[in-house]
């Protein structure tokens, strides 16, 4: 059994350290001040070809497959999770989407600019009615000679305000519900009648673009369909799977920030005349975090392999999101205790850090969600039914 | 034009500790890897190349098998190709002039040979000079950039106190200040299939016709001489111009070779 | 060992009348003619060597006439002063070298030092250093040491130099200042050549990189002690006259002196200057941990007990606004 990373992804993952440290670190805090994506970082990622990193070459993707981009999100979800958050939704589930979904015609005519950050992608599935519940889905598309008309509200989309390109999942045909009814389709945000709603202020990732996506009985051509029509829920499903695993690879990154951050403390921080990582209670709080730590890597980096030789990875990657989301909690929890006082002030990148953890265990499908996923795939042999 | 980079790999600095109570470095995590002043001259290599929108960048590392990645970094930050010679670890500079001169011959000669500036841990020193003479070729030092126009080349190299403008008879030999330009991420596609086997011509020295003798250092490392040791908690008393004036004689001692005071 | 005759003699302290007047011995270069304090104190290191080697210690002063006053290398230590015209190139030195077969040949690490020193050594097939900080001699083998610096000089690496001649740039300012020792005798004459001259090249403006909070290697960091603005302006005065970066610490942001970029510490910005100057500032976990890598830490404030006492390589127990000042008078 090879553990080893190939030299390449080594390169890579440096690559990503240097840009990380140089380009992103010293605007994070901003970042999060504003309350807006930095869009100098956006197009510095565009242009160094960090936008389409798991991509084919033959797209104008990097050709570094999951495990890179799963080094990437570690990198940058240790950095600046905001960042990572727009990276992810754009090519974690906005490009994915239709890299999975789409026909040579459309990957042509779309994925070259995504892969470069010309153009940024969203995915639009949550609706204020039907969230965990994706299948609760209103938006309705309805067939109109060689067009489509879309009309609905999409909530909670991650770079909404900034997407060019997004793949939307609507209903078709109401009375066959998932199974058959509903379709994914590629819009353009010029068409139209699309317009960005309401933007979302969050407690934490402040500086990742949330909002709502109104769609105004938007003329959609047959030739955007996203796979076959009716077959949307099932393209959908395949890009969340991968998704998550992106997902977790950034928590990774996030956990192991805190880990680092509390030793550079505890080496550092002087009371009862020693460092505190001399004292048994922090010491006790490293070795738990470097525990787990430990185990989200082989587990991230195992399933990314998995993704990359054409396994079946479905249960693998909802656990990465699952476990990766409670780990990286626990970690930067563990890391705001270790700083004491120090770490509650805002100025320091602990509280920040701690307000951005919140949300992995909430969105990409809950980890409640995840929990029934996981407990569908195990069962599945012993003929149990799990479902919602 | 073809524009040969001269590359090896260095010491990460981080990396080397001092062990104060055996009197020499400590290398049980030292790392090497491919030197900052090396990309910045790799990186000059490719402005020339993109501003006279022809020629070829060729990247020639010196080293072990290890060095391997290094030339395949140089492919993945942008070089055409890259070319890597095997040489012992004691290599001396005269065997190194020899080498990359070897080298060079076998790729087809180039326009412009250059190099970056050695490392402090460096203990073959500058190759630039010692290339220009081998070769006997024009040598510019401390060269910040080349523009390329229409009556041919010219550098901007470092002076004193500002910069200096010099026509470049090519072919010729050039040594990069660090401070030329911040070198460029290497592109993810192109690290994708920089690791490709067969892409890095690989030659010993025995291959390029340079004997052992010519490879032997001229140099041999003794031991570490420690610096003073930190003292952290000093204080100088006295009336504040009197402590002043023993503050900046002390910082001038300390700072002797940066000109901080 | 392996030692032979001429290194029993050495060793037993050969007389000068068995070195031939031309051979041997150890030459100082100034290749474009400045005689200043560093050529000096280089002239004085190759008189102790050449002490320690048994030889003479000559000067070769090239350039447009002596800028500066080449008799002085006398009391420095030299035995002789030969004075030619033009600026040589390597291969110049080369051919003047080959008929004298020097032992060593010091040139100071200035650019043109830099140029030549490699190239010599590749021409005359010599041993080369050519970042020395400090010389020495092997008593045995009655060869060169070079002593070069790593890590910011925290230690030096010494290196032997296998081939005669040896070929050494070394970095003037570390050195010893120089002798002055006006009993010595010597005499001065001409090399009789007359090498090229440069070419006169066209100067550049060099876009200059504006100083910032991590690339300044001298950070002034204000804190509380300073009191009010007109404190504040002796710090940054300071500041200003060691070419170095106003900073603050996090009392400095609360009373408005420095913006939330300038602010030095775990919450702000973490640094590794060379020297940071810190004016009236306590010395909290926060600014330490924030300061921890810089090469030298200088603290002016009032309390012999603050925490940053035993942190600061320096301490000055004193009004930190006063001390700025006073500083700034002893700069100059």
């Amino acid at each position: 059994m090879d553990f080893t990373i190939p030299k390449n992804l080594l390169l890579f993952r440096e690559m990503v350290r240097e840009f990380a440290e140089q380009e992103v670190r010293p605007r994070a805090k901003q970042v999060d001040v504003l309350g807006v994506p930095d869009m100098e970082i956006v197009r510095k990622l565009g242009e160094n070809g960090l936008l389409g990193v798991p991509f084919p070459l033959r797209y104008g993707g990097g050709g570094l497959g999951e495990l890179g981009y799963c080094l990437l999100m570690e990198v940058m979800g240790g950095v600046c999770t905001s960042t990572a958050t727009t990276i992810g939704a754009h090519i974690g589930i906005g490009v994915m989407s239709l890299y999975l979904g789409g026909n040579d015609q459309q990957k042509d005519k779309y994925l070259p600019d995504l892969c470069t950050g010309r153009k940024m992608a969203a995915f639009c599935l949550t609706e204020p009615g039907a969230g965990s519940d994706a299948a609760a889905i209103k938006t309705r598309a309805i067939k109109d000679g060689s067009n489509w008309v879309l009309t609905g509200t999409k909530m909670y989309i991650t770079n909404g305000p900034i997407a060019d390109v997004m793949t939307v999942l609507a209903v078709t045909d109401p009375a066959l519900g998932v199974r058959g009814g509903v379709t994914a389709f590629i819009v353009e945000k010029e068409m139209n009648g699309v317009s960005v709603g309401t933007i979302e202020h969050k407690m934490g990732i402040r500086g990742s673009a949330t909002s709502e996506m109104v769609f105004d009985e938007v003329v959609v051509p047959n030739a955007n369909v996203l796979g076959q029509v009716g077959a949307g829920f099932i393209t959908f499903m395949a890009t969340l799977d991968t998704g998550r695993l992106g997902l977790g690879a950034a928590c990774l990154g996030g956990a192991q920030g805190a880990l680092d951050s509390m030793c550079r403390y505890a080496a550092g921080r002087r009371q009862f005349g020693k460092a505190i990582g001399e004292k048994q209670a922090i010491q006790w709080m490293i070795a738990d975090t470097a525990v787990e730590v430990e185990a989200l890597r082989s587990l991230v980096y195992r399933t990314a392999w998995m993704v990359d030789t054409h396994q079946p990875y479905s249960k693998e990657a909802a656990i990465c999101k699952l476990y990766g989301s409670e780990v990286a909690s626990r970690a930067i929890n563990k890391m705001l205790q270790v700083h004491g006082a120090l770490g509650y002030n805002r100025a320091f990148p602990v509280e920040r850090m701690w307000r951005d953890a919140r949300i992995a265990e909430i969105f990409e499908g809950t980890n409640e969600i995840q929990r029934i996923v996981i407990a569908g795939q195990v069962l599945r042999p012993y003929g149990v039914r799990v479902g919602t | 034009m073809r524009i040969i980079v001269c590359m090896k790999q260095g010491l990460d600095p981080k990396t080397v500790k001092i062990s104060r109570s055996r009197e020499e470095l400590d290398m049980r995590e030292a790392v090497h890897k491919t030197r900052f002043a090396d990309k910045v001259a790799l990186e000059t290599a490719l402005r020339v190349r993109e501003s006279s929108d022809a020629g070829e960048v060729i990247a020639l590392v010196v080293g072990d098998e290890a060095a391997d990645d290094t030339a395949r970094e140089a492919i993945a930050i942008g070089a055409d190709r890259a070319a890597l010679v095997l040489a012992p670890p004691n290599l001396g500079g005269k065997g190194m002039a020899a080498l990359i001169a070897a080298a060079a011959e076998r790729l087809g000669g180039a326009d412009l040979l250059i190099a970056g500036q050695p490392d402090e841990m460096d203990r073959i020193g500058s190759i630039a000079p010692r290339l220009a003479t081998a070769l006997d070729l024009p040598l510019l030092m401390d060269v910040v950039g080349f523009d390329a126009h229409s009556g041919g080349l010219s550098a901007v190299a470092r002076g004193d106190g500002g910069g200096l403008r010099m026509p470049v008879a090519l072919p010729a030999v050039a040594e990069i200040h660090p401070s030329a330009g911040r070198p460029r991420y290497p592109l993810p596609s192109r690290i994708a299939t920089a690791w490709e086997p067969g892409l890095v011509e690989t030659w010993t020295a025995d291959e390029l016709g340079v004997s052992e003798e010519v490879l032997a250092p001229d140099t041999e490392m003794g031991g570490l001489v420690l610096g003073a040791e930190r003292q952290r908690g000093q204080t100088i008393s006295g009336s504040p111009p009197d402590a002043a004036r023993e503050l900046v004689a002390q910082l001038r001692g300390r700072f002797r070779g940066q000109r901080l005071i | 060992m392996g030692m032979d005759l001429s290194d029993l003699q050495a060793l037993m302290g050969g007389s000068f009348d068995e070195v031939t007047s031309e051979s041997g011995g150890v030459w100082v270069v100034s290749p474009d003619g400045r005689v200043d304090d560093g050529l000096l104190r280089l002239v004085g290191k190759a008189r102790v060597v050449a002490d320690a080697l048994g030889g003479y210690v000559t000067l070769l002063v090239a350039g447009e006439g002596a800028h500066g006053d080449a008799g002085g290398a006398i009391p420095a230590g030299a035995d002789k002063i030969v004075t030619a015209s033009g600026v040589p190139a390597a291969a110049d030195l080369a051919d003047f070298f080959r008929e004298r077969s020097p032992q060593a040949v010091l040139l100071p690490r200035t650019p043109l030092g830099r140029a030549i020193a490699p190239a010599l050594a590749q021409l005359l097939d010599g041993s080369l250093c050519d970042r020395a900080a400090d010389l020495a001699v092997d008593p045995i083998y009655q060869r060169l040491i070079a002593h070069q610096p790593i890590l910011d000089d925290a230690a030096r690496m010494t290196l032997s130099l296998l081939n005669s001649p040896a070929i050494v740039a070394v970095d003037t300012d570390l050195l010893p200042s120089a002798f002055q020792e006006p009993w010595r005798q010597g005499e001065t004459t001409s090399a009789e050549v007359a090498w090229g001259q440069p070419p006169a090249y066209e100067p550049v403006k060099l876009a200059q990189p504006g100083l910032t909070l991590h690339s300044a290697p001298v950070v002034v960091v204000a804190g509380w002690g300073l009191a009010d603005e007109v404190g504040v302006a002796a710090a940054r005065e300071l500041a200003h006259a060691l070419g170095g970066f106003l900073a603050g610490d996090e009392s400095a942001l609360d009373a408005g002196w420095v913006t939330e970029d300038e602010v030095v510490g775990l919450t702000g910005a973490t640094i590794a200057p060379s020297l940071c100057i810190a004016l009236g500032v306590d010395g909290d976990t926060n600014f330490m941990m924030g300061t921890v890598d810089a090469l030298c830490v200088v603290s002016a404030q009032a309390d012999a007990q603050a925490p940053i006492v035993p942190f600061a390589d320096y301490n000055i127990i004193a009004d930190p606004a006063q001390f700025a000042r006073e500083l700034v008078a002893a700069l100059h």
